[in-house]
């Protein structure tokens, strides 16, 4: 059973500090219980000697300095990862929010990863073929690239990337060719829009 | 050595306590990973550490080990065609014991120690020697001659010297200094990489360093020994221009910093140098090449250091007498890095956030480069020349670090927007560029390539300017309001923009173009411009002139191989002295 400190002693928009704390690590992970039995997550930003400087992952309202408990959890911010996750829906924290069953992890991944060596990589020179002509004809996708799409408001942003979810497909690539995708700060219409066009999609 | 504790942790920066004992700028071993970090700060029993990884999981309490040695590379056998993070960690041989990412903590000997070189001793045991002098060298490459100097600070008698095959390790010589100590000598050395490394004198530069590239050669000449920046906002070419320049400058010794730029961009290095073959020794452009590269997922801290490493190296290579160049892409990437532990460390923030010491750090690595009388008993020279990516934010360089840079170098290469978009490559802007070498370089020009260089040069200039005066006239009023005279110069600057400054780099003959060459290209046009005006005095029609077929052949003569230039030439000069006759002819006078 982890510790747990009620030594909260500022609380200023999503940081939050906690004074006394004994062997908590840098990036470790942490709970805050409130007086209500409600938990939220957070994460170690700075330590200095006894006192931890903290992240709140959600809303720091309702957190009272005096009743609120705090428990670091040994472990920095991992996710659980397993090959049924391809269909799911998953929250910011990698939660499952499509009411379907808890994820069994295969692995439990570090979020921050590890920087991939410059002398393994391979250059990015097999295509991508999206089906889309002003894509595939003027501004190939490769495999291997980092692509971001700037949009406009108003601009059918959430179409576009959803055709190149859905057709994408790369020559002399066995395998299947997996998409995920993120949004930020969206509705929820938009993932649901999302899991609707790539559920009708046949994915060949 | 001094043992502590960790007692803060913020990011990349950890400050540790009891580390009274320790020096500024001393290596320590972090945490029980050991991972690797150097002081910056120290107060009182307290030091700043910057840690060159990833510091995730580091708590409270953990042991702090210092090594009792500054920042430091070995420099030795080995180093070309190497590729190293900023730390010197050798990036291949990580891959080969911590896979394809870089985990926390791997220790490896930057230099291979296993491997065994043919070292061939020049010195003689009881000679004296001094330091700076070659002990004897190793064939690193079919090029590089690799000498291994006697480090400097030492001089005395050479007691010992043994040739043959040897590992790094083994001591080849020993030296008896003036109080009777002997120093075994390896066949590396190490070196502090924020000291430079010590020359006698340094000279002016009057030799210019050709690139095969002819905006550069041509019109903003870099001399060896010079610096150059080339800022220019994202899609400008920055990193095809440094590539290049990498590819085809004539150095000894290429050095390429890959400073928080795409991982994929240092893998394109890697892929396409083994494959290129050097015009000048006919060899594979990586047998002369090292690379440094710490990309934009790789940690901060070392990206700081990895200049540092880049240049001590050149440095290193330059005291063995060659002439060296280095590619730093991109400095505004290692600018970040030091706002960013600046930052940490809770320095008063200087413009735009970066620390007020940003100008004085980028001087002190610029002005490392330069050509130099390096140490020794000889009088030997050595040059190592410095050329700077900037990338500032949106283009816009009255940004801090590019006004910094500007400060300091000599040669600005200014690459344009405008141009990339129009598909003009190299983008280099021929009227914001400049080369404040060309003056001093002008005589070796004119003495090394042809008597007229310089009076082209200029002319070429002139024309570009006064394209851009016309210009202005023409959007007012348009093209035929211009004289004849005035249309003639505007086809003749649309002649040098298209047919001279205009470089493919991936075509085979057009990505490198030698001295030579680039003199008969400005001959070529220019003797067009003389021929046509005088064909206008004598009345001419300006549509005939501009259309004369011989222009095409000018055009198309960059895609002329090296070897038949001059019979390309002169069949060019009499076709276009006999149709600009034919054409006087046929107008009847």
């Amino acid at each position: 059973m982890p510790k747990e400190y009620r030594t909260i002693k500022e609380v200023a928009g999503p940081l939050m500090l906690v004074q006394s704390v004994t062997d908590v690590s840098y990036n470790e992970l942490g709970e805050i219980e409130l007086a209500n039995g409600e938990v939220r997550r957070c994460r170690v930003l700075e330590i200095n000697g006894e006192d931890a400087l903290v992240q709140l992952f959600e809303s720091g309202a309702g957190i009272n300095l005096s009743d609120s408990k705090v428990r670091f959890l040994g472990r920095q911010l991992e996710l659980p990862v397993s090959s049924d996750m391809l269909g799911r829906i998953f929250d910011g924290m990698g939660k499952p929010i499509d009411d379907g069953p808890a994820i069994i992890p295969e692995a439990r991944l570090d979020i921050n990863g590890t920087p991939m060596n410059p002398a393994a990589r391979n250059f990015p020179m097999e295509f991508i073929q999206t089906g889309v002509s002003a894509i595939d004809g003027l501004n190939t996708l490769v495999r291997g690239q980092k692509l971001p799409i700037f949009f406009r408001k108003r601009s059918p942003a959430r179409e576009s990337c959803c055709s190149d979810c859905s057709s994408g497909k790369s020559s002399g690539y066995e395998g299947a060719f997996c998409g995920c995708l993120c949004r930020h700060r969206h509705h929820l219409r938009g993932s649901q829009f999302l899991y609707g066009k790539l559920s009708r999609d046949r994915c060949d | 050595m001094s043992n502590g504790t960790i007692l803060k942790i913020s990011g990349p920066l950890v400050v540790a306590q009891g580390m009274r004992d320790a020096n500024m700028f001393d290596v320590v071993r972090v945490s029980n990973q050991r991972l690797i970090g150097e002081i910056i700060e120290i107060h009182d029993d307290r030091a700043s550490i910057q840690v060159y990884e990833e510091t995730s999981g580091l708590r409270p309490g953990e042991p702090v080990e210092s090594t009792g040695v500054p920042l430091s590379v070995e420099l030795g056998p080995g180093l070309i065609g190497g590729i190293f993070d900023g730390i010197q960690r050798p990036l291949e041989e990580i891959m080969a014991v911590s896979g394809n990412n870089l985990e926390r903590g791997v220790e490896v000997p930057s230099l291979n120690r296993d491997r065994i070189w043919n070292f061939i001793a020049t010195a003689n045991a009881g000679d004296t020697v001094t330091g700076g002098d070659t002990l004897g060298y190793v064939n690193e490459t079919n090029i590089v001659k690799h000498k291994i100097l006697v480090p400097p600070g030492l001089s005395g008698t050479l007691v010992r010297i043994q040739d043959g095959e040897h590992k790094l390790d083994d001591v080849i010589a020993d030296l008896e200094d003036a109080k009777g100590q002997i120093h075994s000598l390896n066949l590396y050395q190490r070196w502090p990489v924020r000291i430079g490394r010590p020359y006698k004198k340094k000279f002016a530069p009057t030799m210019p360093l050709i690139t095969g590239q002819r905006v550069i050669d041509s019109l903003f000449p870099l001399a060896k020994g010079g610096v150059a920046a080339i800022p220019g906002p994202f899609g400008s070419g920055k990193t095809v221009t440094q590539h290049q320049l990498a590819k085809w400058a004539q150095a000894d010794i290429i050095v390429y910093i890959g400073c928080g730029e795409r991982g994929n961009e240092m893998t394109d290095v890697l892929n396409e140098f083994p494959e290129l073959i050097d015009p000048n020794t006919g060899e594979s452009l990586m047998k002369r090449t090292v690379l440094i590269a710490n990309t934009s997922d790789m940690p901060v801290a070392a990206r700081e250091a990895s200049i540092y490493t880049g240049i001590t190296i050149a440095e290193y290579f330059r005291d063995m007498g060659f002439s060296v160049a280095l590619m730093a892409d991109s400095t505004s990437r290692w600018a970040e890095a030091l706002r960013e532990m600046s930052g940490r460390l809770e320095e008063m923030p200087g413009e735009e956030g970066y620390p007020a010491y940003l100008a004085s750090r980028l001087a002190q690595f610029y002005e490392r480069a330069g050509r130099v009388s390096i140490l020794g008993s000889e009088d030997r020279e050595g040059s190592l020349s410095a050329i700077g990516a900037v990338s500032p934010p949106g283009g816009d360089i009255s940004e801090p670090v590019s006004q910094a840079t500007l400060r300091i170098v000599k040669v600005f290469w200014g690459l344009d927007a405008q141009l990339a978009y129009k598909r003009h490559f190299p983008a280099i802007n021929w009227l914001t560029s400049y080369s404040l070498y060309s003056d001093s370089l002008s005589s070796w020009f004119n003495e090394n390539v042809a008597a007229d260089w310089n009076a082209f040069r200029a002319r070429i200039l002139l024309i570009l300017q006064e394209e851009a005066e016309l210009e202005e006239i023409v959007k007012l009023v348009g093209m035929d309001a211009l004289s004849p005279a005035d249309r003639l110069k505007m086809e003749v600057a649309r002649s040098i923009r298209e047919d001279f400054l205009h470089q493919l780099a991936f075509h085979e003959i057009d990505t490198h173009t030698s001295p030579y060459k680039q003199f008969l290209m400005m001959k070529l046009i220019l003797l067009y411009y003389d021929k046509a005006s005088g064909a206008l005095e004598f009345g001419a029609d300006i549509e005939n002139i501009v259309n004369l077929p011989i222009r095409e052949k000018i055009g198309r003569f960059k895609y002329v191989s090296e070897d038949l230039i001059r019979e390309e030439a002169d069949s060019i000069e009499s076709e276009l002295v006999h149709e600009i006759a034919e054409t006087i002819e046929k107008e009847g006078f």
